[in-house]
């Protein structure tokens, strides 16, 4: 069974932004909510280096365990995804997320938050497969097309690998080799708790 | 005219030493900056775990928590909320309930000794009475929908299913929102009003040392006490203070994000929920004492009013006070009953 | 008379008190906290969806240096 994963080869982030519009666009995503962003370290000083950050869709989610109504799910795929209809917006799967993937549009007063929206591996939600319910909710199931997610499949620098965790860990390993150098893949050992060895 | 000024001799000498310097240091410098390994100086995600505990840079949303782009404390707030704290919360609820069972099928209740009297003394005027209830059904909200996190979908979610269970749980969040600011009024108003009746006494001490006769099976034991007890005295710091800290680390939640980053929620979550919890075992054993443990006890907070005798046996410093006051009618004070069994 | 009266009533307390406990403890039994079990949504929801189709194919072998064709 295939494991999905993010993985963002920060030698090669230019950090253009184009994954973050392309996932806008693609989800229809509404102002304000990001599921993609682009953090830059060391910013203009020697070694600074860029990383494309969304859900990693974790092993053991800590957003899932924290949930009060337990209105996620992890699928088949390893994908982490979550109902709508049933999320309460309380917030507490963002203090879990080490990543800070969950997004909640703003709706009332005293922090009450709307529902929860955050990066679905591009794979939509409970509802049925590419379905307008399921596009209005939470965007395109790219993946029941045989398509990846827009964000890795158009990063025009092919920093932002994503796919099956082993098929995209070789590609990596097989570029840290030929180059000789990688800062690693950013996040795996706190989402997936491995690293890719080189 | 001066031809060789110290000025003109100098410029010479530093431009040659600048000149063999540049030479000689121009090689070890391209060394380091032109090596062909852009890896050697960039930034390792585990260095800078290591040094911060977390990695932050620069955004160019204006989301400025989107700058932080890894926080391991997540998994750590994880098992907080997986584990520990309903451990914590179990532990102390239940543990709370079994240790009042005991205690009532063991010391059975608190009975008034000399039995009524029939005359009745003001204990709690209306205004208190209406503070205390008003923050009483706050506090019964709150700790249900509070509760209802925690344990709701571990409890009620597999009874009711996902649909009514999310439904409740969000009306319950609402309610939780709206019913806090009455809760935080309610402590502030008492505070001022009962602060003064409860700090320490003369009388403190020997109510510990006799446990406020709670011990004493035979109710003979009545260690003179001011309008409140050392175990009153007790429970009205810990709402005050318990309730206190669950005000300031619910404005945190009520604001999120407003005076703090995702680790100052986090702690502010850890305070609500802990404290929160314990706050509950705290008022299951004062709703405990106050009605079923206690004969009498009820009344004033009911209908304000006492009985005299209740009043003498549980209260009598008090009861002399309110006498040589001249706002008790009828007998002068009888210490028999206010004394500590032999 | 008086003595006699007090052993029953102790006696009467004690297996109250007994009940009681166990009472309490069979709550604790039901109340202790488990793993919860995820939200099942149902396996259609659930099931794989990926596929190695020839553009996701195409994905890794563009990311791949040339000469790993």
């Amino acid at each position: 069974m295939a494991r999905m994963k993010f993985l963002c080869d920060a030698e090669r982030c230019i950090e253009c932004n184009a994954c973050v519009t392309a996932c806008k666009n693609e989800n229809d995503v509404p102002w304000g909510i990001n599921r993609r962003r682009v953090v830059t370290i060391n910013d203009g000083k020697p070694g600074e280096r860029s990383v494309s950050m969304a859900c990693m869709h974790c092993t053991d989610a800590p957003c899932a365990a924290v949930c009060p109504v337990d209105c996620f799910y992890t699928t088949e795929d390893a994908v982490v995804l979550h109902s709508k209809d049933l999320c309460i917006g309380c917030g507490y799967c963002f203090y879990a997320c080490p990543f800070g993937a969950p997004q909640y549009p703003r709706t009332g007063n005293f922090g009450s938050r709307g529902k929860m929206d955050k990066c679905t591996f591009c794979s939509g939600g409970p509802d049925t497969d590419s379905t307008e319910v399921e596009y209005d909710k939470y965007g395109a199931n790219r993946l029941a097309e045989g398509k990846l997610p827009l964000c890795a499949e158009m990063c025009s620098t092919k920093s932002l690998l994503a796919g099956d965790g082993e098929i995209i860990a070789a590609i990596y390993k097989e570029r840290v080799t030929q180059r000789g150098y990688g800062s690693g893949a950013w996040g795996w050992q706190t989402a997936y708790r491995e690293t890719v060895g080189v | 005219m001066r031809i060789w000024s110290v000025d003109r001799l100098i410029s010479p000498v530093v431009a040659a030493f600048i000149l063999v310097f540049g030479l000689l240091a121009a090689p070890a410098w391209a060394q380091t900056t032109t090596a062909n390994d852009p890896a050697q100086q960039a930034v390792s995600e585990q260095q800078l775990l290591d040094e911060f505990g977390k990695i932050k840079g620069r955004i160019t949303i204006p989301d400025q928590k989107a700058a932080t782009l890894q926080q391991p404390q997540g998994r750590d707030y994880q098992s907080f909320q997986r584990s520990t704290l309903p451990w914590v919360g179990a532990i102390a609820i239940i543990g709370m309930l079994l240790a009042i069972a005991l205690f009532f099928f063991i010391r059975g209740r608190v009975r008034t000794q000399a039995g009524e009297s029939g005359q009745k003394i003001l204990r709690f005027n209306a205004f208190e009475r209406l503070m205390h209830w008003t923050t009483a059904t706050a506090f019964i909200v709150l700790a249900i929908t509070g509760l209802n996190l925690i344990f709701g979908r571990r409890l009620l979610l597999p009874l009711i299913g996902p649909e009514a269970f999310s439904t409740w749980s969000s009306w319950g969040k609402y309610a939780h929102h709206f019913v806090s600011w009455v809760f935080m009024l309610g402590i502030l108003v008492m505070l001022v009003v009962w602060v003064w009746h409860n700090l320490p006494d003369r009388y403190d001490a020997n109510w510990i040392k006799s446990a406020g006769g709670l011990l004493d099976k035979s109710n003979r034991t009545h260690p003179p006490a001011g309008r409140f007890n050392t175990g009153q005295k007790l429970v009205f710091w810990s709402v005050v203070l318990g309730g206190g800290l669950l005000s300031v680390s619910g404005i945190y939640m009520l604001f999120p994000f407003a005076f703090t980053d995702v680790s100052g929620m986090q702690t502010a979550q850890y305070v609500h929920a802990i404290i929160g919890v314990l706050m509950v075992a705290v008022i299951i054993a004062h709703i405990y004492i106050g009605t079923l443990g206690m004969e009498g006890a009820y009344e004033a907070m009911g209908s304000g009013s006492v009985d005299l005798n209740w009043a003498r046996e549980h209260h009598s410093a008090w009861v002399d006070k309110q006498q040589a006051k001249g706002k008790i009618d009828g007998r002068p004070p009888s210490h028999a009953a206010a004394e500590p069994a032999e | 008379m008086q003595d006699e009266k007090q052993t029953a009533l102790s006696r009467r307390n004690f297996l109250r008190a007994f009940g009681g406990a166990s009472t309490a403890a069979a709550a604790t039994v039901a109340l202790t906290p488990t793993e919860a079990l995820a939200y099942d949504p149902g396996t259609e929801e659930m099931r794989a969806r990926y596929k190695e189709t020839e553009h996701i194919k195409a994905f890794y072998r563009v990311n791949r240096y040339p000469e790993h064709k």
